[in-house]
């Protein structure tokens, strides 16, 4: 739970306030009669007739495409450890280049055009150039974390291939893996003034049975400025301490099955439903609603006590009545706990 | 012993074993010495008709090392892992840094004391972005100016279209920049610094309150003679200028690798474990500045 508090804790302090926003209107750019920036206005061109990316774009976390059924047993076998160790290898909460990271096409960029390259800013001061003076990817790159980006241009959309990585990024921050045979296409499009969708596909036929990815769509932060978002890791930031693993408990299997149900709730505005049954002497959750995703699905539930259990860094208590049977399951976030009565 | 400890973290961190090692000798013709290099610059700047991006500004565009290193802006001699180097300071009569008594007095430990910011792989800030180590790059595009670093894959960006500063509660690593053209000279101002950044591995520093002015102006096709001008009332006396420049890599096909400072940097560590603190400002040391 510490771990996941402090992880958090990094989130929050890698990610600028959002109240730091500033007020800057942009010259040149097309309004509505009400003199606010007109979105949906035609795409500006740049200098050779294609379209012009220069811009403060951000966007929302995207949704990943992804089959745990697509990828090899070893990654699959990461993503588990991984969610055991609360994420606490990502590269972010390291102070560490995202890389290819799906997650990371949320938050603000500032996209620059010029003949020779194309720059995306990012606000933690990590940048990546996309070469567009025709040159090839290398045969043979050294990996390093942000790759190494040639682009052209196919009619109005711009296609960059990167090649190049480490094996040390991830490309989503629920953990997926990937070798240096890793190869990023990108298909950026601004679809008016105040749209950009860049598709993503990532193939890896040595960690993936088939490409896989996410579509990013980006909105134009007209009239402001992007300011910097710098990670400060310090040694008292990052708390560390013992997976929940480490610190498990012996409870009955008698105790455990008196938790076995099905319980429902709200979480984060959609309906959430956790079937914990027990497997053995393991009591799992099955965590299903749009929210399931943080954390994934099935989450072996490790007993810290004889009530309160570790679920993929979420602490999961139950409520019990007289009998010690459960009545309801509260599910303990950052925010705060959300109570889930039991159904059946 | 502290501070040679400190040095060689620092070495073996900040600087990778390929970045080129800030050159000796001439740029533009003219000595690498930075009053010497003043002096001699002004008449072939006046005298050079530089070339222009397309809409019409000099073109800074392209791949540079840093004349002068930030181990220590002010002149000093050979040390462990420490070269011989000029003081960057022109206008004052002995070219030291014109710092107040007390600021003078904390000058003197900050090294001994602090973890220097590099180590850390923080942003360089203004005006050390200048002299950081790894190679440069700047990019031009209208309205813009970037200028990118290897070292820790930091970069800053310079707007050149007119506009007001942010509001005193934004507080930033590498400061707010607001450009224009002056002439031929591209004439930076900044402010919003969160006085964080040091100039160099020397531990010389400055609040919050600084204001820097910097001119970037190509000498020659090939050098931009770069100035800064430096006004903190709650650190200096008066206000003062420092000089380097930038050599331009010709090397066909040269581009800037990537540094993931961060990336197994024990430095922050072995800085603790000879006592050094992490530097949060001279706000509460520097005592009845404000």
């Amino acid at each position: 739970m510490r771990l996941f508090l402090a992880a958090l804790a990094l989130i929050a302090g890698t990610t600028p306030a959002a109240a730091q926003w500033l007020d800057r209107p942009w010259s040149g750019i097309p309004r509505t009669a009400d003199g606010k920036p007109n979105l949906a206005a035609p795409a500006p061109r740049g200098p050779g007739g294609h379209p012009d990316l220069t811009g403060i774009w951000s966007g929302p976390v995207p949704d990943i495409r992804f089959d745990p059924a697509d990828a090899q047993p070893w990654v699959n076998d990461l993503i588990r450890q991984r969610q055991r160790e609360y994420h606490k290898g990502r590269p972010l909460y390291n102070c560490l280049p995202s890389g290819p990271e799906a997650d990371r096409s949320a938050g603000w960029k500032r996209i620059l055009q010029t003949p020779a390259a194309i720059v995306i800013l990012n606000e933690d001061l990590s940048y990546r150039v996309i070469h567009m003076d025709g040159r090839e990817l290398e045969a043979n790159p050294a990996p390093s974390w942000t790759g190494y980006s040639v682009g052209r241009w196919e009619g109005d959309t711009l296609i960059v291939e990167s090649t190049g990585f480490n094996e040390k990024t991830w490309l989503s921050r629920y953990g997926q893996s990937h070798t240096e045979a890793l190869r990023v296409t990108e298909r950026y499009r601004r679809r008016d003034l105040g749209h950009l969708d860049v598709e993503v596909t990532f193939t890896d036929p040595r960690a993936y049975t088939k490409p896989w990815g996410f579509t990013a769509e980006m909105e134009l932060n007209a009239d402001t400025e992007m300011l910097e978002s710098i990670c400060e890791r310090s040694s008292d930031q990052w708390q560390g301490g013992p997976v929940a693993a480490d610190t498990a408990v012996a409870v009955s299997p008698e105790v455990l099955a008196r938790y076995v149900g099905v319980y429902h709730g709200v979480y984060g505005g959609t309906k959430r439903v956790i079937e914990v049954t027990l497997s053995g002497d393991q009591l799992i959750a099955k965590v299903t609603g749009r929210a399931a995703v943080d954390g994934g699905e099935m989450r072996p539930l490790i007993p810290q006590s004889e009530t309160s259990f570790d679920g993929h860094g979420i602490v999961y208590q139950f409520v019990v009545g007289d009998n010690g049977v459960a009545t309801a399951l509260d599910e303990i976030h950052i925010s705060g706990p959300e109570r889930f009565p039991k159904q059946r | 012993m502290k501070a040679t400890t400190v040095v060689l973290i620092l070495v073996a961190s900040a600087v990778r074993a390929s970045a080129q090692a800030p050159a000796t000798g001439t740029a533009a013709g003219c000595p690498l010495e930075p009053v010497k290099f003043h002096a001699c610059a002004q008449p072939k700047i006046k005298a050079f008709s530089p070339p222009r991006t397309p809409d019409g500004h000099p073109d800074l565009n392209g791949y540079w090392e840093r004349a002068f290193t930030s181990q220590n802006i002010e002149e000093h001699g050979d040390g462990l892992g420490v070269q011989a180097g000029p003081s960057l300071v022109i206008d004052t009569p002995d070219r030291r840094i014109p710092y107040q008594p007390a600021a003078l007095e904390l000058r003197k430990t900050m090294a001994d004391r602090f973890i220097s910011p590099l180590a850390s792989c923080f942003p360089p800030g203004v005006p050390r972005h200048a002299l950081a180590p790894s190679s440069h790059q700047i990019l031009q595009t209208p309205g813009y100016v970037v200028h990118l670093l290897e070292y820790s894959h930091a970069y800053r960006v310079i707007p050149t279209t007119a506009g007001p500063h942010a509001p005193g509660s934004v507080r930033l690593w590498q400061g707010d920049s607001r450009g224009r053209w002056e002439g031929n000279t591209l004439v930076v101002d900044v402010t919003n610094s969160n006085g964080l950044a040091w100039f160099d591995n020397a531990g010389n520093f400055v609040s919050d309150a600084v204001h820097v002015v910097e001119r970037f102006t190509l000498v020659d096709a090939d050098t931009i003679h770069y100035e800064a001008r430096i006004d903190d009332p709650d650190v200096f006396t008066r206000p003062w200028t420092m000089v380097s420049a930038f050599r331009r890599n010709k090397e066909p096909g040269y581009e800037l690798l990537e540094q993931a400072c961060y990336e197994g940097n024990r430095a922050v560590e072995g800085a603790e474990g000879v006592g050094l603190k992490p530097y949060q400002g001279v706000t509460g040391i520097l005592g009845g500045a404000r």
